[in-house]
């Protein structure tokens, strides 16, 4: 009778078991496994079926979310608990101070707003008056002879480096 | 080339339905083979998975790109059917002492008419490997399809069962053990040693 072909690695791997070698069983099952064994497919055209589930699901929309319910609910059932709690006189001081730190908070974030348009407006201005300061100095006859003066050394200055070079790099 | 897990997740997150089909397509065998291993019903196997599948196109924004992509789909998936176990008390994996469980008919030596090799020469590996796979219990039927099937490391199965990586271990022993005994007992054992 011919061998199976798996006979010897079944063997092995039996043999493993029994004498508690665990790596090496594992080592062992693994390669029957990779060799021998095979997943469950799933049925035909199962990919296609549950990407037309997900087409077909609606789409999540934020305020219909758990959290956001029970954050609702959570925050109506404080100030209804708080409004049933508390006196009325506590309730209209109440009242009264919260409207008088929200004139504050309000006062609070215009001045603010003021204080970096005013800012903004400094610097803006601050740098138009360079610019212009700039254009004035660079536009006067004067200004304009001392940079003419200034390429004109330049050109002079890079003619006599030329020369020089190729003088040394001249053989003797 | 094929653009990885992490990209089409990203893509799918942002909404691209031809992500998710690559998504699916690319790991449909994986999570049904876990799911169908585990609930042992091709029906419920192949809703679950597509529950699972569903759920995790839902929780995207929860997935972490350091891992494996296929590891968190899993740990939907393997945590799907184990609601779905819960919910269908009592398991369909037969009680009581494992020596009383019918083996199948391949599988049964008929030491009278067939000898032990005639038997394993009819009886195919895959279908006897996968009738003692059938056998286990849930909880070790799951880490022996996650190691041994779908090839994870043992880190990877802690990812995706959440038990300690000593626990994992012990129980994938127990598991072979077990699947061990069952293939001999169902005469695999005589027929190997001749």
């Amino acid at each position: 009778m011919t061998p199976l072909p798996h006979e010897h690695e079944l063997a092995r791997w039996l043999e493993a078991e029994a004498c508690g070698r665990r790596a090496a069983a594992d080592r062992l099952f693994a390669g029957i496994a990779a060799s021998h064994w095979a997943r469950a497919e799933p049925p035909r055209g199962f990919a296609r079926r549950v990407s037309a589930a997900l087409e077909a699901r609606p789409r999540p929309v934020w305020w219909e979310s758990w959290w956001v319910r029970a954050a609702l609910l959570a925050s109506l059932g404080a100030v209804g608990a708080a409004l049933a709690v508390a006196p009325s006189s506590a309730m209209a001081s109440l009242g009264v101070s919260a409207v008088v730190r929200m004139s504050q908070g309000l006062s609070w974030i215009l001045a603010c707003s003021q204080f970096a348009v005013d800012g903004a407006w400094a610097l803006w201005s601050a740098g138009a008056r360079l610019s212009s300061w700039v254009e004035v100095v660079l536009s006067a006859p004067i200004s304009q002879l001392l940079i003419a003066l200034n390429l004109a050394m330049a050109a002079a200055a890079s003619l006599a480096l030329r020369r020089l070079l190729r003088a040394e790099e001249m053989p003797s | 080339m094929q653009p990885s897990d992490a990209d089409l997740a990203e893509r799918a997150r942002r909404g691209s339905q031809e992500a998710c089909r690559l998504l699916v397509e690319r790991h449909q065998t994986s999570v049904f083979n876990l799911v169908n291993r585990m609930v042992r019903d091709q029906g419920a196997a192949e809703e679950l998975a597509q529950d699972a599948f569903l759920k995790a196109f839902g929780a995207l924004h929860t997935f972490d790109p350091s891992y494996r992509f296929v590891t968190w789909l899993l740990r939907i998936a393997h945590n799907t059917a184990i609601d779905y176990l819960r919910r269908r008390r009592p398991a369909t994996v037969p009680l009581g002492d494992p020596e009383d469980r019918p083996l199948p008919e391949s599988l049964l030596v008929d030491r009278g008419q067939r000898t032990p090799l005639e038997v394993a020469e009819q009886a195919d590996l895959r279908r006897t490997l996968d009738w003692a796979l059938a056998q286990l219990r849930p909880a070790y039927r799951r880490l022996v399809v996650l190691r041994y099937l779908e090839d994870f490391s043992y880190e990877e199965i802690v990812e995706v069962v959440g038990l300690p990586l000593g626990t994992v271990k012990s129980h994938l022993h127990r598991a072979r053990a077990e699947m061990a005994r069952l293939l001999s007992e169902a005469g695999l054992a005589d027929v190997l040693r001749g």
